[in-house]
């Protein structure tokens, strides 16, 4: 398959420049023993970058991978893949056979994580992990999503651009303005290819990624957003949602480095890692294992109501959303205990529940949700999947604790099903653990660490769970509160409230995630939970349903 | 640009004393501070210079032989700052001469301090400099010298919500040479605050909740065909005066109610219906309204006061409003702006189409005119202008021109929802109620909340399906106009019969209610369009929040809530590419 590149990419010339200024700005200021290092390009293009590692830095084999073979495709006549010691693959990298057991002292990637999808980028990262070397070094640069061209939709004038075809916005910050549908409407009535996927996540959810792979992140380096801060005082009311260091960030470099030896998953079990409660060390963490509700208690509308009473208090409550009258649809509603409430307390028209399973028919919990008749309706499934509920229909969405067990595809989905169930004007309340909770990986039953899973690599903590407690460890994506904002933001909604409730368990382990990851800002990297309202706005067009 | 100086204790006295100032109970020192300095050739005696920096009290002035002292702790308090100089005197000279700079006095951090230590490499200078800079604030906050190479920052002289870097220069005997670029500087995490959603946490603590401008706008204008009985000479006692046994129901009646509330309103006045209604029809409503000190501004009526006049080039312009033409706009436009200032002595600020004709040609025409804002966007009648401004509920730029719309809610019933305009119409209270207890945003520029009354508004409406009703007014009308008028101004078949009656209470009730509502709060300020007109207007293009707010009055739940429009729609995105476009092509952007 080919696709097409502007001819002047696809010659020796523009290949070379381009090289020295990624060795002049980045790569060669990395420490790494480039001479008879076994190099991979991730997202070579035409292979330009390994060419160059072998033939001026004396790499002793450089391997390049791309989607599609552009080297076979240079407008000059040239044949980068015939280059002695250099190799280069197309397709998915996880996928080419040569490269399964080849080991790499190096791997690098520049301006590409961003165009893949977040889980296909974390089996690549892991991947990026088996075939390091100990001690190898990863070195990426990635263009992120909050970056001022993090939706690659300026015009190549404008700023540097991969948009096909030449053609683009001029409008500042389009990505974090409009709903992904407005630009890709837009683009269509230009008569313009449709923008292509870019991977949502800012800067500090990459870094959440690397270091979940197993990686020590060495080094970060945030370069910051050419553009005026005029042009973000402009838009202040849409942008102040996000950290501010996430939104100034155009690019994030990163150093990473795959453990010399892997971890003594004992550590895990030792006093010194993990403060008992009442030990020593949990008194001076300031950590104190809390009960955890098992799955049973969760089973019993006494647990239900307490529950459902705390939601409603301490966050629903806040945004006054009115449930009389309404059509009000929960979201990953467990038993449906918070309908159950709803129902007890206002005279709402319909409630409707999903869930993945449905609880409400396995449990005995004593509640004949049947007596409501038509005002309840309960959908077993993913919500997207869920095609019986008409589009605008619903009022209200709530949404508490659901989203981070979703990979960030399946988040974008249900947001975007989500957007569409609601009427104009209608709303969505959400409140989700993000990553950097210190209980983000919900590791908190089996490891008493805290912020375990920002300390250590997903495979140790796996190994761990597998060896030491039976079991496989949970599965929660790696979103940071900036990221979860944007998917909600791109989906559509506007964000009109957004709280971080930070993190306030063991403030020594908090200060040994802040000295692991200096490169994030506390208020990303200290949230615990974010808790938005998502307006469902009405349209300029949708007016005329109300004269 | 000259770098604001920064004074010892003048940051702490500004910010963070005020904070402190619960614990500034003394924090007595209990050792000797050690200090020390290089040794001066030929120097017989030092000595030492110890001073308070927030109140500048030199508190210690003491001599030695030896190039080092301790501080006695008597007069220091760990809770205050102080800084230190040591100066060298040779055989019996005497002048002193300075050995170093003046540096930090280095006291223990009160006790529990929030510390973060600043280390650097030995350069081999005396003394080093470590400068704090304030990001969020845009300012440098500490200068401290320091002999060693190690500070100690205390977080109880910083804010820890904000954003810092640090830089550490050294002494040459000179001066101070930057030694470190800028580097992070992270308050320990614990003392990182739950980071609470920024308009949220104003409005929760009360700071800003959001003041609310509310203009009450009155359309002064007259329709023949609401008189039962039409009579030109009378147009302005019964839709301007609304004179009902010898009462004013009109502006007399609005002038009263406002200043009962302590508000003024501005009336928009329909200057052109002096050609309907003859020379001097005018001056009357302009004194009544400036006599008690309200605001005038224009309203334009093209049609059919226009379409009267002998002026065949003005009959031209009666369409004024009707078309998206900008010359025919400007032409109707420029004949009611000299008759307003004619009339008036002034000329307008603000302006309102008739009928909320609008269209976004208008507005270039309007800024042509020295009009700085635009009330006439009110989405659902008449209006022709860009998709992107129809759902604007609150201020905002089209080019030169603040439009501030007209204010509406929508009214959710059980299987419907319909637009209600703030206007003393006759409904549940809860609609009313939708608008008197809208709030403005936390931070940023105020909201808005325009009213829209007319001068006629406190009369009853009589509506007739009757046909006969039509053709007994067009009898009248018939007998008591010229042919002219009568073609112009006669009700077509199948035009609805509707005509004002006598005054109204429940709109009266109404309208005192909601000008009750809105003066019992108070963050409600009632301000002139004139009055506007001098605020920094350009505050309006930086909305603090994504969307528009739409209050939304639930008649079931017997409820306000207030949701919102899209300000970033799909049409906004076109309407800011066509003007990067225009800037591109080197043309004025609209």
């Amino acid at each position: 398959m080919s696709v097409w590149e502007p001819p002047e990419k696809l010659t020796t010339a523009w290949g070379e420049s381009m090289a020295e200024r990624l060795w002049d700005g980045f790569l060669s200021r990395q420490p790494v023993e480039w001479p008879g290092a076994r190099v991979l390009d991730f997202g070579c293009s035409w292979g330009y970058l390994p060419r160059f590692l072998r033939e001026r830095q004396g790499v002793a084999e450089a391997y390049g991978v791309d989607i599609h073979p552009l080297w076979d495709q240079m407008s000059d006549g040239a044949r980068p893949a015939e280059t002695p010691g250099v190799h280069l693959y197309a397709g998915d990298v996880i996928e080419i056979p040569e490269l399964q057991d080849v080991s790499f002292d190096v791997v690098l990637s520049i301006g590409t994580l961003n165009l893949i999808p977040p889980t296909q980028l974390h089996a690549i990262m892991d991947w990026f992990y088996d075939r390091l070397e100990p001690s190898g070094v990863c070195l990426l640069r990635v263009r992120t999503f909050l970056s001022h061209i993090g939706g690659d939709l300026q015009r190549p004038d404008f700023e540097r651009s991969a948009t096909v075809g030449g053609v683009g916005l001029a409008t500042p910050l389009p990505h974090l303005l409009f709903p992904a549908r407005v630009v890709k409407d837009h683009f269509a009535e230009q008569g313009w290819n449709p923008p292509h996927y870019m991977n949502p996540s800012c800067a500090a959810s990459y870094l959440m990624l690397f270091r979940r792979a197993g990686f020590e992140i060495l080094a970060a380096e945030r370069q910051p957003s050419p553009l005026d801060p005029s042009v973000y005082q402009e838009h202040v009311g849409k942008l102040e949602v996000y950290d501010s260091l996430e939104l100034r960030t155009a690019d994030l470099l990163a150093r990473l480095r795959k453990p010399e030896e892997q971890l003594d998953i004992g550590i895990l079990e030792s006093p010194a890692e993990t403060p008992r409660p009442g030990s020593s060390a949990a008194a001076r963490s300031g950590f104190a294992r809390r009960k955890w509700v098992s799955r049973e208690a969760k089973d019993t509308q006494r647990w239900g109501r307490s529950q459902a009473e705390a939601l409603w208090d301490n966050l629903f409550a806040r945004y006054g959303p009115v449930v009389d009258a309404a059509t009000v649809l929960d979201l990953g509603c467990s038993w449906g205990y918070l309908l159950k409430f709803l129902a007890d307390e206002f005279k709402p028209r319909r409630l409707i529940g999903t869930d993945i399973e449905p609880w409400w028919d396995r449990a005995e919990y004593g509640w004949d949700h049947a007596r409501l008749g038509e005002r309840i309706e309960f959908h077993a499934g993913d919500l997207p999947s869920i095609g019986s509920i008409p589009d605008e229909s619903v009022d209200l969405i709530l949404c508490t604790s659901v989203l981070q067990y979703m990979t960030p595809e399946q988040l974008e989905a249900n947001m975007e099903r989500a957007y569409e169930l609601l009427r104009p004007g209608g709303e969505m309340l959400v409140r989700t653990r993000v990553f950097t909770s210190y209980i983000g990986a919900d590791l908190h039953r089996d490891i008493e660490l805290p912020y375990v899973h920002l300390l250590h690599g997903e495979r140790d903590l796996a190994l761990f769970m597998r060896a030491r407690r039976g079991k496989e460890p949970p599965y929660l994506n790696w979103l940071t509160a900036s990221t979860y904002l944007a998917i909600f933001m791109r989906s559509g909604f506007e964000v009109l409230d957004a709280r971080r409730r930070m993190n306030k368990a063991a403030p020594e382990v908090m200060d040994r995630v802040g000295e692991a990851f200096p490169w994030i800002a506390p208020e990303e990297l200290l949230c615990a939970e974010l808790e938005a309202r998502l307006l469902r706005p009405i349209e300029p067009e949708e007016l005329g349903r109300f004269t | 640009m000259a770098r604001r100086r920064i004074y010892p204790g003048r940051v702490l006295g500004r910010r963070i004393l005020g904070r402190a100032r619960f614990r500034l109970a003394r924090a007595a020192v209990s050792e000797a501070v050690p200090i020390g300095w290089p040794e001066v050739p030929g120097a017989t005696r030092y000595r030492v210079l110890v001073r308070d920096e927030t109140t500048g009290e030199d508190i210690l002035r003491s001599e030695t032989e030896k190039p080092r002292y301790a501080v006695p702790p008597g007069r220091l308090d760990r809770n205050r700052r102080y800084h230190w100089r040591a100066q060298a005197r040779e055989g019996d000279a005497r002048r002193w001469v300075d050995v170093l700079p003046p540096l930090r006095l280095p006291l223990p951090p009160p006790e529990g301090a929030a510390v973060t230590p600043l280390e650097w490499p030995n350069a081999g200078a005396p003394a080093y400099r470590v400068v704090i800079r304030d990001e969020t604030a845009d300012e440098i906050v500490i200068k401290d010298g320091v002999r060693g190479t190690r500070y100690l920052v205390n977080w109880a002289e910083l804010d820890p919500g904000h954003r810092y870097r640090f830089r550490v220069q050294t002494w040459s005997g000179d001066g101070w040479a930057d030694g470190t670029p800028y580097r992070q500087l992270s308050p320990p995490l614990s003392l990182v605050r739950s980071v609470v959603a920024r308009v949220e946490e104003r409005a929760d603590a009360g700071q800003d909740a959001g003041e609310l401008l509310f203009l009450f706008t009155c359309d002064t204008e007259i329709n023949l065909r609401r008189m039962r009985n039409p009579d030109l000479s009378k147009g302005i006692e019964h839709q301007i005066f609304c004179l009902h046994d010898g009462r004013d129901y009109g502006i007399g009646y609005l002038m009263d109610a406002l200043d009962r509330y302590d508000f003024k309103g501005t009336f928009f006045l329909d200057v052109l219906l002096e050609h309907q209604f003859g020379a001097g029809c005018l001056e009357p409503i302009v004194a009544a309204i400036q006599e008690r000190g309200h605001d005038v501004q224009i309203h334009l009526h093209p049609w059919p006061h226009l379409r009267l006049s002998g002026n065949e080039s003005l009959r031209r312009l009666s369409t004024g409003i009707d078309e998206s033409d900008p010359d025919k706009f400007r032409g109707a436009l420029a004949v009611a702006m000299e008759l307003f200032e004619k009339r008036v002595g002034a000329l307008p600020v603000a302006y309102r189409s008739g009928a909320y004709r609008l269209c976004d040609e208008f507005f270039p025409v309007l800024s042509e005119f020295g009009i700085k804002i635009d009330s006439s966007l009110y989405p659902f009648k008449n209006c022709r202008v860009s998709p992107w401004m129809r759902a604007r509920t609150q201020p905002f730029f089209v080019g030169d021109v603040l439009e501030v719309p007209v204010s509406w809610i929508l009214d959710h019933r059980a299987a419907e929802k319909r637009q209600q305009q703030f206007a003393p119409f006759k409904g549940d209270r809860g609609q009313q109620q939708a608008f008197t207890s809208m709030r403005g945003p936390a931070g940023g520029p105020p909201a808005t909340l325009v009213y829209l009354a007319h001068s006629y508004s406190m009369l009853s409406r009589h509506p007739s399906d009757d046909d006969r009703m039509r053709e007994k007014w067009n009898s009248e009308l018939k007998a008591g106009s010229t042919d002219h008028q009568y073609a112009n101004l006669h009700m077509p078949e199948r035009t609805p019969v509707m005509f004002f009656g006598d005054p109204d209470e429940d709109r009266m009730l109404i309208l005192e209610r909601g000008l009750a509502e809105l003066a019992a709060r108070g963050d409600v300020k009632g301000v002139t369009l004139r009055e506007l007109s001098s605020y920094d207007l350009r505050q309006w293009s930086r909305w603090p929040a994504p969307a528009d707010p739409l209050p939304e009055w639930h008649q079931v739940a017997g409820r306000v809530h207030t949701t919102g429009t899209r300000r970033y729609s799909a049409s906004y995105l076109a309407h800011l590419e066509a003007e990067a476009r225009e800037r591109a092509a080197g043309r004025p952007a609209r």
